[in-house]
């Protein structure tokens, strides 16, 4: 999958019009507030992904502009090249909207059109902060196993939303209607339960990879899966298990007005020989985590969809030392498209990236510096492509 | 629009509309006044008139201009037969078919939490009446349910099912499934495991 060019219009700062991209490293440099990252949300936003900087998508339009507008023109890996497919964001008057060949399709298609991984300033408190991140990211591992999770996902949430409404209603809703939204709330919630196991088993073994590969001084790392549920079981089990917690705590649950137990409660904990990452290890060492965790992604993403992601990484050099990002480099899969954004050009100096394209990003406008040349060495390139 | 309030009025009415949006409104707008041989009278007295005569029929809540209603005053309907529908043109949807003999039951749209919908919005204790305490040549023995195939009319269904069960009536689903003529590569998953769990003996 690579992107041939990416178009915007009337999208944040970004100037209207087309730039053409690298099919492998593209390094995107300027001084703070040009659009830099502006242009990393117009990608997270054409692959249906939610903005990594706001809810509120009107802010993404032009002052004065109608609509925000991206589009991409994507290659399949080793397709022709007239196999072009063209996906496209449209915000206006408070709607999303996505298309893919001209046609609307939901979110979920566009995601599964451009497989893509971002690494984020949001994503740094992702190992400490509340583990509403965590669970999306284990969430995110889930759908690069199987795309459906996002339906049962769905569903639970609508359920819950309407299980809350009808308890904030106090003590005059109706108990049978309440019992509708229970059960629904069961068979999503097994099913969500279900591929989140899965997804965490090899997002660990993923993790304990790439951790190894970026050189961590820490054995035994586990992903540890909190939740009200079981630890196994097929959907049946955990939706009946789920129904059982719910008969429970029911006369809790109708005094607090809200949900208490089930998956939306659940939390990922990554430990480093028994212990919490985000509390033991020094914070470049949990950063360190974040970016094996980042690899992992990609993995999954790529054994899933069997084509190397897009990895759009943010302010890359601002957070960790030198040795992590040659490290991180070398790991970088043989393939895929990586879009690296720096205020500083001589980041990449000495950092063993893939040839690729240097960008100047000014007031919008993003014009082409120069080369960036391959600087792998040719064992490092070995231990790290080909199928593993 | 400035200098023309009427008309910006008349814009606003028609953008209530369902399906209408505020393109579609100014063209139908324009249409109606700017074209010289459009009678806008008879559309005036057409919807006065409809809206004069027509009103909900008292046993099943669908459009009718006698109460009650055709199907519900037809002797030759089944009338232990009893379709639940969301709105009355799903009755007529129905109807349309010719493979339904019983009589209907509209609800007036189905359970949204989320928008404020609840039981108490919708025509249930009526249905509940209906089943329970017959009125004379009615007996309902079989209700079907036949709200549409999303969260909503699926909650919907379940809720009701919860409520006339404990009357003693047979309660069923319409069945969801593939649509006729087409190719089982195109149908998305859930409509294909919603059809394979509907599956029945030839």
């Amino acid at each position: 999958m690579e992107i041939l060019t990416l178009s915007t219009d009337g999208f944040r700062n970004l100037a209207n019009g087309r730039v053409e991209l690298h099919p492998r490293v593209n390094l995107i440099v300027g001084d703070n507030g040009q659009g830099k990252t502006n242009l990393l949300e117009a990608l997270a936003l054409v692959s249906g992904r939610p903005s990594f900087r706001t809810h509120d998508l009107a802010e993404t339009r032009q002052h004065l502009a109608a609509r925000a507008v991206v589009s991409v023109r994507l290659r399949d890996e080793g397709g022709a090249p007239r196999n072009v497919t063209t996906l496209g964001f449209v915000h206006a008057s408070g709607a999303r909207e996505q298309y893919r060949d001209g046609k609307r399709v939901p979110r979920l298609t566009a995601a599964r059109s451009l497989p893509a991984v971002f690494l984020t300033a949001r994503d740094l408190s992702r190992l400490s902060g509340p583990p509403a991140e965590r669970r999306r990211a284990l969430d995110r591992a889930a759908l690069a196993r199987r795309p459906e999770h996002a339906r049962a996902l769905l569903a639970y949430e609508r359920a819950r939303a309407a299980k809350t409404r009808l308890l904030s209603l106090g003590a005059r809703f109706d108990a049978d209607e309440l019992a509708v939204y229970e059960a629904a709330l069961a068979e999503a919630g097994g099913l969500v339960a279900v591929a989140r196991r899965e997804a965490r088993a090899s997002l660990e073994r993923e993790i304990v990879r790439h951790a190894d590969d970026l050189g961590t001084p820490f054995r035994n790392i586990s992903l540890e899966l909190v939740s009200d549920l079981p630890a196994s079981g097929d959907a049946r089990e955990m939706g009946g298990a789920l129904e059982a917690l719910l008969r429970g705590r029911k006369s809790e649950e109708r005094r607090a007005q809200r949900c208490l137990v089930g998956p939306h409660r659940d939390d990922v904990l990554l430990r480093a020989d028994g212990v919490v990452v985000a509390s033991r290890a020094s914070s470049g060492e949990t950063r360190t985590f974040l970016l094996a965790w980042t690899l992992a992604e990609m993995s999954m993403l790529a054994g899933g969809e069997r084509r190397a992601p897009l990895l759009a990484f943010d302010d890359f050099d601002s957070e960790w030392d030198p040795r992590v990002l040659g490290a991180f480099a070398e790991a970088l899969p043989e393939e895929g498209q990586v879009c690296l954004t720096s205020a500083r050009p001589e980041a990449v100096r000495g950092l063993p990236l893939p040839a690729g394209s240097i960008y100047r990003m000014a007031a919008g406008r993003l014009a082409r510096e120069g080369i960036l040349g391959a600087g792998r060495s040719p064992e490092n390139r070995a231990a790290a492509g080909g199928p593993r | 629009m400035a200098g023309l309030p009427a008309f910006a009025r008349l814009v606003a009415a028609l953008e209530t509309l369902p399906g209408i949006g505020p393109k579609s409104a100014r063209r139908l707008a324009y249409h109606l006044l700017a074209a010289p041989e459009y009678d806008t009278a008879a559309l005036t007295t057409a919807l006065a008139e409809a809206r004069a005569r027509t009103r909900s029929c008292s046993v099943c809540h669908a459009l009718t201009e006698a109460d009650p209603c055709a199907i519900c005053s037809d002797p030759s309907r089944d009338g232990r037969l009893l379709a639940v529908v969301e709105d009355a043109a799903d009755a007529d949807v129905l109807e349309r078919t010719h493979e339904f003999r019983g009589r209907y039951h509209v609800l007036g749209g189905a359970l949204a939490p989320l928008r404020g919908i609840g039981p108490d919005d919708l025509n249930v204790t009526d249905l509940l009446a209906r089943v329970e305490s017959p009125a004379p040549g009615e007996g309902v023995e079989e209700v079907v349910l036949a709200t549409n195939p999303n969260v909503e009319g699926e909650s919907t269904a379940l809720y009701l099912a919860r409520r006339l069960k404990p009357l003693g009536v047979k309660v069923t689903r319409l069945a969801l499934g593939l649509p006729v003529g087409a190719a089982l590569e195109f149908a998305d998953e859930v409509t294909l495991s919603r059809s394979l769990a509907g599956r029945r003996e030839i």
